[in-house]
């Protein structure tokens, strides 16, 4: 699904945000409303499309509301919403099979861009629940937990922070779900 | 549903370089500064409580976001006593006891400076703090919101009336750098020990934690961290 009009929006101000800012790298989720989001930051800038940095999987559940799931199988819902990392909707990937990719991108990530001791930025665009995921892995955090411990807001402002000799579980986070460059953003985040 | 307004105090005249857990410092005119940007932030934000740690500097914080507004003391806020390493530099701590220095850097939940408090202990007064808070704001058997089934973890918007008559509490909580970054670890149950790893808390910041009915002091929801977008001007780094 490409953006709508609200979404280009948000993504302009984003990028109007990071105006200024310099980022080495922007890497996207190869999905149109990442890429899109990506481009619209970028301002011209190379995107790189990261294949790991998909949105979970949801498999048959794909395009249904939470009720609807409900009603399809309440029994796997009420397993899912209790242990989201074990547990996988039919035909779709498991938290734990996300944080798997997740994990396996950071080590390259990190391999490619700690050593040396330059300071590196990378931007990465993704998605609200592989970006949960992520949270998890990066602050060492059960997966199990994602859903209940994180919010990500639509073109949203996430920080981690790397040093040298640190493994992906072992990030910083500077700024968590920061959406203050959105214009109805005054309680958005909080409301 | 409890909503917790995280800050901690402004500019300080001690700057920000030393450990200076109990000197009952005053704010600088930036500190004032600072507050009265997180202030204007929060104008037209309903809060129902705002309690402030009793030292000077969260307090005067305090008084500058409530613009008149009640603010209640609670000791259990104060920052980390450092005892003996209170006002001193890294660098003097480092001449002084280099070992202990190593071995705070590697495990600041168990240890302490000498006559200081140590992580663990400033994290149980955090978790008596917080457990008393939900007791009082959020007492069992009020009309319960359950978590928005938004996939993004967004909630829908409610008025204002709406959400006083169901019960959602909105408390603002003025402390301390380190005490902060150890609710934080308590809130989310985050090991105390890697506080000072996996935390910023930037003067006068925004962080916004979530608890629902029934959920412990650990079962909050990280809604925002250490957003200092009040003190940024354009084209400024959004982080510390």
């Amino acid at each position: 699904m490409p953006l709508s009009p609200d979404g280009r929006t948000q993504a302009e101000a984003l990028a109007r945000r990071l105006t200024g800012v310099g980022l080495d790298r922007i890497i996207s989720s190869p999905m149109l409303r990442a890429v899109e989001t990506a481009k619209a930051v970028a301002t011209g800038r190379t995107v790189e499309v990261e294949e790991r940095l998909r949105e979970q999987d949801c498999g048959q559940w794909e395009g249904l509301t939470f009720d609807e799931a409900t009603a399809r199988d309440p029994e796997l819902r009420a397993s899912w919403v209790r242990d989201p990392a074990t547990n996988h909707l039919p035909g779709g990937e498991s938290g734990d099979e996300v944080a798997e990719r997740v994990r396996s991108f950071l080590v390259d990530l990190l391999a490619k861009e700690l050593p040396g001791g330059d300071r590196r930025r990378v931007l990465l665009v993704a998605h609200t629940a592989i970006n949960r995921i992520l949270l998890c892995v990066a602050l060492g955090i059960p997966v199990r937990d994602y859903r209940r411990r994180f919010v990500q807001g639509r073109t949203n402002l996430t920080v981690l922070r790397y040093e040298e000799g640190d493994n992906p579980d072992g990030a910083q986070l500077l700024v968590a779900n920061d959406v203050s460059h959105l214009s109805d953003s005054t309680e958005a985040s909080w409301s | 549903m409890l909503t917790l307004l995280l800050t901690r105090h402004g500019m300080t005249t001690a700057g920000d370089v030393m450990l200076g857990g109990q000197l009952d410092l005053p704010l600088t005119s930036e500190g004032r500064a600072q507050a009265l940007a997180l202030a204007r932030r929060l104008v037209g934000v309903r809060i129902d409580r705002i309690v402030a740690s009793p030292m000077l500097r969260a307090l005067e914080t305090a008084q500058t976001v409530a613009t008149g507004r009640p603010v209640g003391i609670d000791d259990r806020l104060r920052e980390l006593d450092y005892g003996q390493w209170e006002s001193l530099t890294y660098a003097e701590i480092d001449d002084r006891d280099p070992e202990l220095r190593a071995r705070w850097e590697n495990d600041p939940a168990t240890t302490h400076s000498p006559g200081g408090e140590s992580g663990d202990e400033v994290a149980a007064r955090a978790y008596g703090f917080l457990r008393d808070l939900l007791a009082e704001e959020m007492p069992t058997g009020a009309v319960a919101r359950r978590r928005s089934p938004d996939p993004g973890g967004s909630r829908g918007s409610v008025s204002e009336s709406q959400a006083a008559a169901e019960g959602q509490k909105r408390v603002l909580v003025v402390a301390h750098g380190t005490f902060n970054r150890i609710l934080l670890c308590v809130a989310l149950g985050i090991p105390i020990r890697d506080y000072r790893r996996r935390f910023l808390q930037d003067q006068t910041n925004l962080t916004v934690l979530r608890y629902e009915i029934d959920d412990a002091p650990n079962g909050a929801q990280l809604v925002l961290l250490n957003d200092v977008s009040h003190l940024r001007g354009p084209g400024e780094a959004p982080w510390g």
